[in-house]
């Protein structure tokens, strides 16, 4: 029991220091860079709503949608610190259709990734486990060739 | 073969073909006829290789017939000059049967018996010359036996040898090659011999020897059998009803010399019959022990069963032991008590009753008189009679011959077995009018045997006993019985010759393991259970293998490879029970080497090895233990406990995350490269 509460507290007191920071650097970002923190914030805005409904604690919707999401938005921050960083220009990057699309086909993909994967994971476990039935049977063949049938007490043989 | 004339003349031809016994005695294999030897141990020419002049006859036993082991211990080299001299005794193959025999070999008699044959009448003999030459070194001879703790149990005119010359005294003959009293005529034999099996006679008691002394003067006066036309039934009748006095004298006229002695010699009761202190007397000084009266004293009431009454404790055993089936009791036995309280006033007969009734509570049947009640309550009423149960009677130093002697009769064995097993020696010995007379380890040994008997293991049981009680008893497994073994030394030999011969079963049964564990002088019970095992063939065969090859260690180590090959026909379950395919191999390939060499022991090593089957036991537990553990995740993954939706799904995001990680990581790192 108290080994559970043991591990619970460092968990907490992670979780409660990273919501620090993230709020820290929020706001820190909206008073020092309001152009890229406007795009950031209306460009993840995929993974803001993955991360709310991933109930899931490891936030693996989260992670599969924010990676790709951010990876779409971070060419047009580029753009933004590389020409004017200001509001005008992430206005402009904002109102840009391309950027939009750009941006959420990211996520998308992210989220495609997310709900098509187990189906994914499933075949290939499948295939994993044929494999290992068939080399768990070359095991049990090689014991009773070399012990007799009398190792196999439960009256299973390998096919 | 040896000329007739040798034979004749009991020497051994130079030509002849003999055999030769303790590297010392030559032993001509014709026989010399019945003139020395008895019916059932014919006597032979015999040479001694020391001292061809000493002039010696070898009796060759009849294996089917105990002999007299102590006796001839006590008797070997003893110096008596009133009896034949034993001077060596041993085992030889014997030639004709391919059998062994146990051979005696014995002074030559100085003439020859006294007496040829009882069966006819013969001349009478003088007095004097009865008293000179019988009586006088009878007594000197019985008086030096009775120094070395011996009975004769022998003494008859037949069995008396006598130089030609009248005026030698007469030497006693041979009496180790058979039970104690075996070959004495129903005459010769007191009342408490006479009740039981000739061969459950025993050594009997020195006064025995005076009894019979008494009759073999009886018969050399009247010059016939005394007994002549009575068969020993109606004997022991006449003499439990008249005595053996009256029984035996009858109508005879005896000369007065010799009345007197007679009637103490010949009186039933041993603790009023003349002994040997009163024989040298008489025979010194003509001095007459004075007689009581032996009348015993008669109850003042008479006990009622069967429809006949009894006066007399003695009379009524007898007729319990005649008709132990048919006796019932009416009070369970204690009116018996009762009686002899009551009307015999004989307390310690009252003791003996009793105890006889309370170790038989709880028998089935006791009370209508179960065959061991019978039997206890025969043995106290009658503290002389022998062990006697279902009609078959023994003294308690003879139940082993008895038993050899019977063991091809069922119900016998059964019967000497159920005497074992319901104590009744221990009965009688507590019992018995003269317990000091039966030595001290006696019953220790009998009751040791009890345990023995209710064994049923192999090595055990009433094989076990026949082979414990009697030393010289042969080996009655079918395998060998033909050749008679009697020493555990033999056996494998014996084995050897057999293994030639159609083979049906393993070289080892009941009767070979219960011989070689009593003769082999090493605690065999382990193996000798593990060749018991029913359930366990591996066990049984590694069981049978550890006794035979135990022999062999024991006997010399010579080879057998007959015994060896016969015993690998038997040995698959101890090779089979290598689990490991290098060993069953390994032991496939090398078994055939050793048993050609047929060492035996070599084998056993070899299949028992303690490391080889230890690893190979520890190594299948692991192989099972591996088994089953693949076998549990071939399950696991064949019932699809693999594809729970939750793991997959978990599995999945789990890919999903990492692909995406990478795939976004590498997105920013070409948008980086492309940019700058």
């Amino acid at each position: 029991m108290s080994t559970i509460q043991n591990k619970g507290r460092p968990t907490s007191a992670g979780s409660s220091l990273a919501q620090f920071i993230f709020f820290g650097a929020f706001i820190g970002g909206m008073v020092f860079a309001l152009p890229t923190m406007l795009v950031l914030t209306l460009g993840l805005l995929p993974t803001l709503v993955a991360f709310i409904v991933d109930a899931h604690p490891r936030k693996y919707a989260a992670r599969s949608v924010g990676f790709l999401n951010l990876a779409g938005t971070l060419p047009f921050l580029v753009t933004l610190w590389s020409k004017n960083h200001n509001l005008i220009e992430a206005m402009r990057i904002l109102t840009d259709v391309y950027a939009w699309l750009v941006i959420y086909a990211a996520a998308a993909v992210g989220w495609i990734i997310y709900l098509g994967m187990p189906s994914v994971a499933g075949f290939l476990m499948e295939l994993t486990a044929a494999r290992r039935i068939r080399k768990l049977d070359a095991e049990r063949r090689r014991l009773i060739k070399e012990w007799g049938d009398g190792v196999n007490r439960a009256g299973s043989l390998p096919s | 073969m040896a000329s007739s004339r040798a034979v004749a003349a009991g020497l051994v031809g130079a030509d002849a073909p003999t055999i030769l016994l303790n590297g010392r005695f030559e032993i001509a294999a014709d026989e010399l006829g019945d003139k020395i030897g008895t019916s059932r141990a014919p006597a032979h020419a015999a040479r001694d290789r020391l001292n061809s002049d000493h002039g010696i006859i070898a009796l060759v036993c009849d294996p089917d017939l105990p002999p007299r082991p102590a006796v001839m211990e006590y008797l070997k080299g003893f110096p008596a000059r009133g009896v034949l001299r034993l001077l060596d005794h041993g085992f030889v193959l014997w030639p004709e049967s391919a059998s062994h025999r146990l051979v005696l070999i014995y002074e030559r008699p100085p003439g020859p018996r006294l007496v040829p044959s009882l069966a006819a009448p013969f001349d009478p003999m003088p007095e004097l010359d009865i008293v000179n030459y019988v009586v006088t070194p009878i007594v000197s001879t019985l008086d030096e036996l009775a120094g070395i703790e011996t009975t004769h149990g022998g003494i008859r005119p037949t069995n008396l040898f006598r130089a030609r010359d009248p005026k030698a005294p007469v030497v006693m003959g041979e009496i180790a090659s058979a039970p104690g009293h075996f070959h004495q005529p129903g005459a010769f034999c007191t009342i408490p011999l006479l009740q039981a099996h000739p061969a459950g006679r025993g050594a009997g008691l020195p006064s025995d020897d005076i009894y019979a002394l008494g009759v073999t003067i009886l018969s050399l006066i009247i010059g016939k059998d005394p007994a002549a036309g009575r068969d020993d039934a109606t004997l022991l009748r006449e003499k439990l009803e008249r005595g053996s006095f009256l029984t035996l004298c009858g109508q005879n006229r005896l000369p007065a010399l010799l009345r007197e002695p007679l009637r103490g010699m010949l009186e039933d009761r041993a603790d009023l019959r003349w002994n040997l202190e009163d024989l040298r007397a008489w025979l010194l000084e003509r001095r007459l022990k004075s007689l009581h009266n032996s009348t015993p004293d008669r109850a003042q009431r008479g006990l009622s069963i069967g429809g006949k009454t009894f006066y007399n404790p003695r009379p009524l055993a007898q007729w319990l032991a005649e008709n132990w089936e048919s006796v019932r009791f009416e009070e369970k036995g204690h009116e018996v008590l009762g009686w002899a309280r009551r009307s015999l006033g004989d307390d310690g007969l009252g003791d003996a009753i009793l105890n006889a009734l309370e170790q038989s509570e709880g028998e089935s049947g006791s009370g209508n008189g179960s065959a061991p009640f019978v039997s206890r309550l025969g043995m106290a009423l009658d503290s002389r009679a022998p062990i006697r149960l279902r009609g078959l009677g023994s003294h308690i130093d003879s139940i082993g011959a008895l038993l050899a002697t019977s063991f091809t009769d069922a119900d016998k064995t059964r019967t000497v077995a159920e005497i074992i097993l319901e104590d009744l020696p221990g009965f009688r010995h507590r019992t018995m009018a003269t317990p000091d007379q039966v030595k001290p380890s006696l019953p220790r040994i009998l009751a040791n045997e009890m345990r023995v008997l209710k064994n049923q293991a192999m090595g055990f049981g009433i094989e076990r006993c026949l082979y414990d009680l009697n030393p010289y008893q042969y080996c009655r497994s079918p395998l060998v019985i033909d050749q008679k073994v009697m020493q555990v030394v033999d056996l494998l030999p014996a084995l050897e010759r057999a293994s030639s011969r159609s083979k049906q079963g393993p070289p080892f049964d009941r009767h070979l393991a219960a011989f070689i564990g009593s003769q082999v002088r090493v605690d065999l019970q382990p193996l000798l259970l593990m060749a018991s095992d029913q359930n366990d063939p591996e066990r049984a065969a590694l069981g049978m293998l550890g006794v035979l090859a135990t022999l062999q260690a024991q006997t010399g180590g010579r080879s057998f490879p007959g015994v060896a090959r016969w015993l690998g026909q038997y040995l698959a379950p101890a090779i089979e029970s290598f689990h490991h395919q290098m060993w069953r191999e390994k032991v496939a390939a090398e078994l055939p080497g050793l048993l050609d060499r047929g060492d035996i022991a070599a084998l056993y090593m070899y299949l028992a090895n303690g490391d080889a089957r230890q690893r190979d036991r520890r190594g299948y537990s692991e192989a099972i233990a591996e088994y089953a553990r693949l076998s549990a995740e071939v399950s696991f993954l064949k019932s699809m406990g693999y594809n729970d939706p939750r793991r997959v799904q978990e599995y999945g995001h789990q890919i999903a995350a990492g692909l995406s990680s990478l795939l976004g990581v590498l997105a920013i790192a070409i948008s980086a490269v492309l940019i700058w």
